[in-house]
């Protein structure tokens, strides 16, 4: 299982290179994708600049929303002049743009986002017939649920999330509620956490349930025996906790490669701490610094 | 304009059908809350009906697809509400059967480039689009689809993990039934609703914007 992580800048790229990921994504500022906009670079030199440390190591850019057709043209303009400077691939949403890129005949390796609705062997048919490489498993779609995609026809690839320690209570790009992800003045105030409020309901208190931490490690034991090739680092605004994040999945992976059984994998992921990874806590922008590079 | 009842998995009592001239059996976010044949078979003796589908897993999509072929050819049903991109292939063989864009895959299909748009729609034979909020209206209308306008509940999250049973599961044991939980906190203007797998709030208009084909409304404890 590789590791792709998601930066912010050259000097995150240079930090999660030297720690062991095996290949970065970015997005760049006016490209719409699925962060917020300070999370991206903030021209086309910058995502240069991560093509160049990366080296042979494939790096992507993220444009994974619907795209507007009056982007079309300047996307296309951006895509080609990054991958003569040596980008690998494109993740993308868009069924429409992966369609048009297909029509232009634009061979960038192509990752189908985890916002597009692809939860099932159909919908990946769908997705393959417009010339996906990799699914970025639903945060939402369990291994239980995963089998033909995993292992699916068509020679796509998978990449999927550690659950335990990175998850959507609802499904990401279905969920219009408040939250710090989109939140335009970066309060994060009460109402930017919808999500996590506690609420009174006739009966009693209520919170939008997610898994618990047993069933998301076994989920994750799951996924790597079910030959999920990638597990995702997605950007955070703050680079220390996805720092952290990095490091508690790394040290997953390997007691997964050092062929740890279900019972011993489940214990040892269940003392590491998550809390410091849950939304509210981590959701503050703090760009990578020279603290970053002593994590 | 068409007034259509949500019905969900289970019949409705005869008198809560006054004043409406079509059932929309199933749902548009739980995979479990499908009628089966019998139900169906109930429903069509009072009015056409509509079937809901969700987004599906390999396992919802599989039943999913049994269940609207078996009901389209006893002429139990004869429009489905599509919302995932894998169950419009299965359908596209059965010839008569009205397709409409759920509310999840109108968010997509609703800003997408529209040359795209007209192609697929027309590939797959969608004809219209349900909707709760107005902009999309506008953009659907636009596309060439006809509107269901859904009141006065709008869709605000769904989840795949069932708030009531604590699972994924394609089987369940139907524990949100006639259950709608009224979620409130003070940092909130208004309460969600939680139904099925799906948070809602009262905001989508009764009154519909001029142009709408269909008027849905959700039963009282569906």
């Amino acid at each position: 299982m590789k590791f792709t992580v998601g930066v912010k800048s050259a000097d995150e790229a240079r930090y999660f290179l030297e720690n062991g990921a095996d290949e970065l994504y970015c997005g760049l500022a006016g490209l719409l994708n699925n962060r917020l906009p300070r999370e991206n670079l903030p021209g086309v030199s910058g995502a240069e600049e991560i093509i160049r440390l990366a080296g042979k190591k494939r790096v992507f850019l993220a444009v994974n929303e619907i795209v507007p057709a009056k982007l079309y043209g300047p996307a296309l303009d951006i895509l080609k002049g990054l991958r003569r400077r040596g980008l690998f691939g494109v993740i993308l949403r868009d069924p429409a743009f992966l369609a048009f890129l297909r029509a232009e005949k634009f061979s960038l390796y192509v990752t189908l986002s985890t916002l597009a609705l692809c939860f099932n062997r159909g919908a990946l048919e769908f997705f393959g017939r417009l010339g996906i490489n990799r699914l970025v498993l639903p945060m939402q779609l369990m291994p239980e649920n995963a089998g033909s995609l995993l292992k699916n026809k068509f020679g796509i690839e998978t990449e999927v999330f550690c659950q335990r320690l990175y998850y959507g209570v609802n499904v990401d790009s279905m969920c219009f509620l408040p939250c710090p992800q989109t939140a335009e003045s970066g309060s994060r105030k009460f109402p930017d956490f919808t999500c996590l409020l506690p609420f009174k309901c006739r009966g009693g208190e209520f919170r939008m349930p997610m898994p618990g931490p047993e069933y998301m490690m076994n989920a994750f034991y799951d996924f790597y025996h079910g030959c999920a090739d990638y597990v995702k680092i997605a950007r955070w605004p703050n680079t220390l906790r996805q720092a952290d994040l990095f490091h508690k999945v790394r040290y997953l992976v390997k007691l997964l490669e050092k062929g740890a059984s279900r019972k011993l994998f489940v214990h040892e992921g269940l003392k590491i701490d998550s809390k410091p990874l849950e939304y509210g806590k981590s959701f503050t922008f703090r760009p990578a610094g020279p603290a970053s590079r002593r994590a | 304009m068409e007034k259509a009842l949500l019905s969900g998995r289970l019949a409705p009592p005869p008198a809560a059908l006054k004043g409406f001239t079509r059932l929309v059996a199933g749902s548009e976010y739980c995979q479990n809350k499908l009628p089966d044949l019998k139900t169906l078979a109930a429903l069509r003796r009072r009015a056409p009906v509509t079937l809901a589908t969700s987004i599906l897993t390999d396992e919802g999509l599989a039943a999913v697809s049994a269940l609207i072929s078996a009901a389209f050819r006893r002429d139990l049903i004869d429009e489905v509400i599509v919302n995932d991109w894998g169950l419009l292939q299965p359908l596209k063989k059965l010839t008569g059967l009205a397709l409409s864009a759920g509310r999840l895959l109108c968010v997509e299909l609703s800003v997408a480039e529209p040359g795209w748009t007209k192609k697929f729609l027309l590939e797959y034979g969608i004809t219209s689009a349900e909707t709760d909020d107005k902009k999309m209206a506008e953009r659907l209308k636009a596309l060439g689809l006809e509107i269901s306008w859904h009141a006065p509940h709008a869709f605000k999250a769904v989840t795949t993990y069932c708030p009531f049973e604590k699972h994924f599961k394609a089987k369940c044991g139907f524990s949100c039934e006639g259950r709608a939980l009224k979620l409130k906190n003070p940092h909130l203007k208004k309460p969600l609703l939680l139904v099925e797998k799906v948070y809602l709030t009262p905001d989508a208009s009764v009154k519909p914007p001029a142009g709408i084909s269909r008027l849905v409304v959700r039963g009282k404890g569906f």
